[in-house]
């Protein structure tokens, strides 16, 4: 029981390391597919053939898992055939660390549209879509990792731990789009976006000091702080719900509590005790997505676009902070006359215990209203069209997410083949800040019906039993069902 | 033109590129299978901080409250002291006793004769001699050995009679009188002083009329018995076989001297005739109630057992690697003597371990004898001599009437104790002076009481101490992270402020539930003091300066045993100097204190399987 404990600990860790970037929206294979519903979500100015409402709900499911590292780096084949960690002793520290990124990221991404419709009219094209949105990332740095595999030394050594982070970021939008044919070779498009906030936490360790020498343990938490903004969710203070525990008190010298409550105890939080009965919105935003879409000539074309400018204000944000400093210079006075004596060395250490305990807790330093950007993406395309084989395209594609130290990029390169009216598909390759994959999309788009499925399949190797990357690995899975009516434009 | 047939063949291609390019299945990894979840810190490791520890004094390791034995003095010195009664020694003599004596005379013929002396010119005379003798023979104790002088507690009646028979009452009618009769008795036999009376030798004169019928009686008192008179025993009578033996040669009576007329009577000549004088003697038993002589009464040896008990702190103190060198113990013996006789006595002590077994080369004897013997009682005034053994001289009290003080110096009495024995067991064996003879009141209590002392101070010369603890029940609460450790080393280093007078090696060993030691091979502890392993450390000072010790404890585990560990026995060897002349002393003030103690966790693997 243990085992398997541990070992989902271990797999947990292994898939969630590192921090996330990107987003949710429809998968990058789509871009240079003509025929494909959503290509509007990646460029506002690309317009549909025909017009469309999809299935609800299942109009668009799109599920990417990013990470920087895989399984393989952390997991070694042992010269028995067995598996075993990186904290085994078979595996040297420069063979775990140096394959390390700085920084380990990983994301989970979701977005799912509740409903979509699109339509020609107004002089172009028009879309309107309702969308939910979860991104979650995570964030590790090197030295962490470097800190369990290498210990601290024996003369010991001061971390300056910083860019450590976990946050969830989950919010509705209703988006309006309209593009339109500007003359035969330009289009342009944009979207405006109404967000709905419904749940973000932010933890981050900005900095925290740890130092650790064979005469000085300390940790101080110089900036460590976190956001949780969920509508209608009430994170109240243990002084507010006068509910506290035995560990909140000052003990006396034998370890016993007092009545006396310890200091800034009163504006603790605990998320464990997060109310989420009467959940709602927790905030609004405004997003714009800007496209444009040049033809060359027949065989070339150019489109270019920024998707996400805009914010989402958090109302009633709980701005978390972690301010207990933990300062360990060795036990003093140890007494060897046993548990009787307040010195002794089992009183010392549950004393010990209760300041690192106080050190992991949050204070409630206020609320507030916060204003977060949305993580604005910048895609360039270009496409070839094979003059000797029309069906027959290839496409070239720059993202770039602008999101701070989760920002990344990504160049695409793909060959489209639409071969008939209704079918086309694409494969591609994709070369990002979390390596490399191969893509593919099929897209049945027959009239009144549009069904279609994308897959971005990490080029490592996968893991024999559950297909889990060994490298790192940009994964997704889109699908989606839509229903194109009306004549083709 | 591309040819329709190659369209297709380049369209399928295109589809399943991804699926032949991009992704392999790696079947070395198998997550359904079991991972090995042995963690190792095999880098540089690290280093905590553990801090100070409190003085830990002698006084809490040693706690005097746990024994019923140690003490600390005025100096604050650790004492091992003992305090008992010894059983008192009952000197039982049956007071010997003379039986009755009766000589029998053979009595005389006698004829009163005209005086041819002038003074008695008128007077008739009549010549009166006759001799007899007794005989002593009596069983007396054992414990006289012999005697010289015996009295008796109050003087006996000696009664002499003389008897006339046949005397001519009508011849002389006016009595007779007692001329320088001479009644005279053994010298050994000692009267009462009186008039008439020297030497043994009684003259018996004045008027005594037989007529009346009546015989003549004198008592004389007998106040005792001077055997030294006797001849050719100036010492007195040695007694053998228990025999008070005093033969008739030496104990004869004679009665001699005249009886005449008185001068004025006119005596009928005719009527003269013989008549018969008889002497008798009688003398009534005696019983002596004090004598001089030689006394050796079979005195019980004394074996007394001074029980140790020293708490379970000071119990390594019993340890059969201890060798202390304690610089002046002290053994102090008070005994009280009622017997006017010196007494000299040999001690006989040693150590013997739990099972009751003596002590190998602990055995003291110490001869307590002559002018080092037990003072005897001062004309029946107890007289108690307080003996004061020990190693080097001590200065003793002020004197005190009918108290006697006595150093005595016994250099190997730390023989005693240079193992802590759970016993001391002390074997007194008296005997009374027999060089001369003694006075000696027998109708008393005679006995020896007293107790004794035994004394330890803590004050070494040398020593070699080992001292073992035990950390118990590891298991209890190590079991988990023990079970799951396959390798460790882990070092925990400091210094250690040792205000302790002594130079200690501290080994350390693990052991498994049973007590077994684990090998050495799997589960190591090995302590290292200023830099070598097994090395000393430093003593401190007498005058209470701690002296620093680098210190190292390096514990160090490969495979599987580790998790047999529940026990660390920790062992203290103290080795001191040959000869330190008593620098060496044990104060509950003395400490250990360790500083700067630090963790370092070099290498360590779990198997978190």
């Amino acid at each position: 029981m243990k085992r398997n404990n541990i070992k989902r600990t271990m797999l947990a860790f292994l898939t969630l390391a590192g921090a996330a970037t990107s987003f949710a929206q429809t998968n990058n294979s789509a871009y240079f597919l003509e025929g494909s519903t959503f290509r509007h979500e990646l460029n506002p100015s690309f317009i549909n053939e025909r017009d469309y409402v999809t299935f609800p709900m299942l109009g668009n499911l799109n599920l990417n898992v990013h990470t920087n590292t895989g399984i393989g780096d952390f997991l070694y084949v042992r010269p028995d055939g067995t598996l075993t960690t990186f904290l085994s002793d078979v595996v040297t520290r420069s063979e775990f660390l140096n394959a390390l990124p700085d920084r380990s990221r990983s994301a989970l991404e979701l977005n799912l549209s509740v409903l979509s419709y699109g339509f020609h009219a107004f002089g172009g094209f028009n879309t309107i879509g309702i969308n939910i949105k979860s991104d979650t990332r995570f964030g590790i740095p090197r030295e962490f990792f470097s800190f369990m595999k290498d210990g601290l030394g024996y003369d010991g050594a001061v971390y300056q731990v910083s860019d450590m982070n976990v946050s969830t970021s989950n919010y509705a939008e209703l988006a309006l789009g309209h593009a339109r044919q500007i003359n035969d070779r330009l289009s342009v498009g944009a979207k405006v976006k109404f967000l709905m906030g419904l749940a973000r936490m932010d933890f981050e360790v900005e900095d925290m000091e740890i130092t650790a020498t064979p005469d000085h343990w300390n940790i101080r938490p110089n900036e460590v702080n976190g956001y949780v903004s969920i509508g209608g969710a009430s994170l109240k203070t243990k002084g507010e719900r006068n509910d506290f525990s035995e560990d909140d008190y000052v003990k006396d010298e034998f370890g016993n509590p007092t009545t006396q409550l310890k200091d800034g105890v009163a504006d603790e939080v605990s998320l464990d005790d997060l109310s989420l009965d009467n959940l709602g919105i927790s905030g609004f935003g405004l997003g714009f997505d800007l496209g444009a879409t040049y033809r060359l000539n027949d065989d070339w074309c150019f489109s270019a676009a920024i998707l996400d400018l805009g914010f989402i204000s958090w109302t009633n944000t709980n701005h978390l902070d972690m301010k207990n400093e933990f300062d360990f210079k060795g036990f003093e006075q140890i007494a060897m006359e046993g548990d009787d004596d307040p010195n002794s060395f089992n009183n010392q250490l549950d004393r010990l215990e209760d300041d690192l305990k106080d050190l992991a807790r949050f204070n409630k330093a206020g609320m507030a209203t916060r204003t977060t950007a949305l993580a604005a993406t910048l895609n360039i395309g270009a496409q070839y069209t094979l003059p000797v084989y029309r069906p027959l395209t290839f496409g070239a594609l720059s993202s770039t997410r602008i999101n701070g130290s989760y920002s990344w990029s990504e160049l695409r390169l793909s060959a489209n083949v639409a071969p008939v009216h209704w079918f086309e598909a694409t494969v591609n390759y994709g070369l990002s800040s979390f390596g490399s994959d191969m893509g593919i999309m099929v897209n049945f788009h027959p009239r009144y019906f549009n069904f279609f499925i994308a897959a971005d399949i990490p080029f490592t190797r996968l893991e024999s039993a559950y297909l889990a990357p060994i490298g790192r690995a940009n994964m997704g899975l889109n699908v989606g069902i839509a229903f194109p009516f009306g004549e083709k434009h | 033109m591309i040819q329709k047939k190659n369209r297709k063949i380049f369209q399928l291609v295109l589809l399943s590129a991804p699926f032949m390019l991009a992704s392999c299945v790696d079947s070395d990894y198998d997550l359904s299978k079991e991972i090995d979840m042995t963690v190792s810190l095999n880098g540089p490791g690290m280093t905590i901080p553990v801090g100070y520890t409190d003085s830990v004094k002698l006084g809490s390791i040693i706690d005097t409250a746990a024994s019923a034995t140690l003490i600390l003095d005025d100096d604050d010195t650790y004492v091992i002291e003992k305090k008992d009664k010894i059983e008192t020694v009952n000197i039982e003599v049956t007071p010997p006793s003379i039986q009755p004596i009766a000589p029998v005379f053979d009595g005389v013929q006698v004829y009163f004769e005209p005086s041819t002396d002038i003074r008695q010119n008128s007077s008739y005379i009549a010549r009166v001699n006759d001799v007899s003798s007794f005989e002593i023979n009596e069983e007396i104790d054992a414990a006289i050995k012999s005697l010289k002088i015996v009295q008796w507690d109050q003087p006996v009646n000696m009664t002499f009679t003389l008897t006339f028979d046949n005397f001519p009452e009508e011849a002389i009618q006016q009595g007779i009188y007692l001329d320088n009769l001479q009644i005279s008795f053994p010298e050994f036999i000692q009267f009462a002083p009186e008039e008439g009376i020297e030497k043994g030798i009684f003259n018996l004169s004045g008027h005594f009329d037989p007529n009346s019928g009546m015989p003549y009686v004198r008592t004389f008192k007998i106040t005792g018995m001077d055997f030294s008179k006797l001849p050719g025993k100036p010492d007195g009578l040695t007694i053998e076989n228990r025999k008070l033996f005093i033969d008739r040669s030496l104990a004869q009576i004679q009665v001699s001297g005249f009886i005449s007329t008185d001068p004025d009577e006119v005596i009928n000549t005719d009527k003269l005739h013989e008549f018969s004088i008889l002497p008798t003697v009688e003398i009534p038993a005696m019983v002596v109630d004090h004598l001089v002589g030689l006394f050796d009464p079979d005195i019980e040896e004394r074996k007394e057992t001074a029980a140790l008990n020293l708490g379970d702190d000071l119990d390594f103190l019993k340890n059969e690697q201890t060798h202390l060198d304690i610089d002046n113990p002290k053994f102090q013996i008070t005994l009280t003597n009622t017997v006017g006789a010196p007494a000299d006595i040999s001690l006989t002590m040693f150590g013997t371990d739990a099972q009751g077994t003596t002590i190998s080369g602990s055995e003291v004897t110490v001869d307590l004898s002559g002018d080092k013997g037990l003072a005897p009682a001062d004309n029946d005034t107890p007289v108690t001599t307080v003996f004061y053994i020990s190693r080097k001289a001590i200065t003793l009290p002020p004197a005190q009437d009918h108290v006697v003080y006595r150093n005595i110096i016994q250099e190997d009495l730390n023989k005693l104790v240079q193992r802590v024995p759970d016993e001391i067991q002390v074997n007194m064996r008296t005997r009374v002076n027999q060089n001369e003879t003694h006075r000696i009141s027998l109708n008393r209590d005679l006995d020896i009481t007293g107790d004794y002392t035994v004394s330890f101070p803590l004050v070494f010369d040398a020593l070699d101490i080992v001292y073992s603890d035990t950390i118990k029940n590891l298991q209890d609460d190590l079991s988990d992270f023990l079970d799951k450790t396959k390798t460790m080393e882990l070092i925990l280093k400091g210094n250690l402020y040792n205000a302790i007078p002594l130079p200690m090696q501290l080994s350390a060993r693990a052991m498994n539930a049973s007590g077994v030691a684990l090998s050495a091979d799997n589960v190591s502890v090995e302590v290292y003091a200023n830099g070598s392993k097994d090395g000393l450390i430093t003593a401190g000072s007498q005058e209470g300066q701690a002296a620093v010790s680098d210190i190292e404890i390096h514990i160090t585990a490969a495979g599987d045993e580790l998790r047999q560990l529940d026990k660390i026995e920790w062992q203290v060897q103290v080795s001191s100097e040959a000869d330190n002349n008593g620098d060496i002393t044990l104060k509950s003030s003395q400490y250990l204190l360790f500083k700067d103690l630090k963790a370092t966790v070099k290498q360590i693997t779990l198997d978190l399987n």
